[in-house]
């Protein structure tokens, strides 16, 4: 397709209409003998821009005079300055530029350092919001012996055995303290005697009972 | 003289004017309608083609020969064109938008001078490469090789990109 025939056919399937137009398309204008003169008018131009160049590239910019006939005593000169000054031991350190990255990160860094210590210290002097602990000590000294063998006959299955006997430990304890009270016991007692004393002391047997339904 | 020659003769300092002189001969013509088609009339054109010479001139030189002359002094004019028309965008919009207000509601009946105006327009409405693709196709009549030698473009793109334009214009020819 790339003859003036085969684009003329493209063209014509894609849009008849300017297609048509290709035809009809008359030769531009142009002035009378322009393409005679054209070469001489662009030759011009070229050796007038080719002049200018050259007569700038010939013209050299202003020196001081006999700056050129001094000049390699001055660089020679300049040399043996810096030899001498460097064997006395006279260097000078140039100031250090300091690095732009470095410089920003360490001023994010202090930033950060100071935003850190500012929400520290607001923490600390904020109060810890805590459960209120309770005195359990206190609570279960509230508490009767009843409600604690109770309670724990209703929840045997959720405490040891350790749990169980440090609880039960005073009441046996009360009892000791009772039996020792108590006047020493006759060496024959007879069954009369443990009746009547069943009967005085029936709480503490009941409370006995009681404890024997946790084991 | 052949392209080669007057290359072979260009890169000789004493005969490089001689042989650039049939370098203008041979060409000089071509390249003016072809920026012609960029611009409404000869004074741009004029500009345009005197610019694209003078680069001639000062890139010749270092012309490698990778794509024939031919093709690349279509892409130096062609450049030139696009920079001058991009430097004078304003005057070039106001002078689109009176035409098209101008035609608009016009039936197909219209005179041929005044639908090739109205044509001339429509192309410079078109996106950069559009454009250039149209006019090298269209007024040029050159293969899409050669084209997308000058546009640097694969020829699968070109034929889109010629394709898009011809419907557009036949868009705005018809509104």
């Amino acid at each position: 397709m790339d003859n003036k025939n085969d684009i003329l056919i493209e063209l014509k399937a894609l849009s008849p209409l300017l297609a048509n137009l290709k035809e009809q398309t008359p030769l531009v204008q142009v002035p009378a003998s322009y393409f005679e003169q054209f070469q001489e008018s662009i030759m011009a131009t070229i050796s007038e821009e080719s002049g200018v160049l050259s007569s700038l590239k010939k013209s050299n910019p202003d020196v001081p005079e006999g700056y050129f006939s001094t000049f390699s005593e001055q660089i020679v000169a300049k040399i043996k300055q810096e030899n001498e000054t460097i064997a006395e031991g006279k260097l000078v350190a140039l100031p250090r530029k300091s690095n732009r990255i470095i410089s920003i990160f360490k001023v994010v860094a202090l930033a950060a350092s100071i935003v850190g210590v500012m929400v520290l210290i607001k923490k600390i002097q904020t109060p810890i919001l805590m459960p209120t602990q309770i005195n359990i000590e206190e609570s279960m000294a509230s508490l009767t012996r009843d409600e604690i063998y109770q309670y724990m006959n209703a929840n045997s299955n959720e405490f040891g055995m350790e749990q169980i006997k440090k609880a039960v430990l005073p009441a046996i304890e009360a009892q000791s303290a009772i039996t020792t009270e108590t006047p020493e016991t006759p060496v024959s007692i007879t069954e009369n005697d443990i009746d009547t004393y069943l009967e005085e002391h029936s709480n503490i047997i009941e409370i006995d009972d009681s404890t024997t339904d946790i084991f | 003289m052949t392209d080669d020659e007057i290359l072979a003769q260009i890169k000789i300092a004493s005969t490089k004017e001689m042989a650039f002189r049939h370098l203008l001969q041979r060409y000089q013509e071509r390249l003016y309608y072809h920026v012609r088609r960029y611009v409404h009339n000869h004074e741009d054109a004029n500009d345009i083609l005197q610019n694209t010479c003078i680069k001639i001139w000062n890139a010749i030189d270092n012309f490698r020969g990778d794509a024939s002359l031919y093709t690349w002094l279509y892409r130096i004019a062609g450049n030139e064109a696009i920079t001058f028309i991009n430097k004078n965008k304003k005057r070039n919009e106001i002078d689109i938008e009176q035409t098209s207000v101008k035609y608009k509601g016009v039936s197909d009946h219209v005179e041929a001078d005044e639908m090739l105006t109205k044509l001339q327009h429509a192309i410079d409405s078109l996106p950069e490469k559009q454009r250039q693709v149209f006019i090298l196709r269209y007024y040029d009549e050159l293969p899409y090789e050669q084209i997308s030698t000058i546009s640097e473009t694969s020829v699968g793109a070109l034929k889109a990109s010629y394709h898009h334009a011809v419907k557009k214009i036949e868009e705005f020819l018809t509104a």
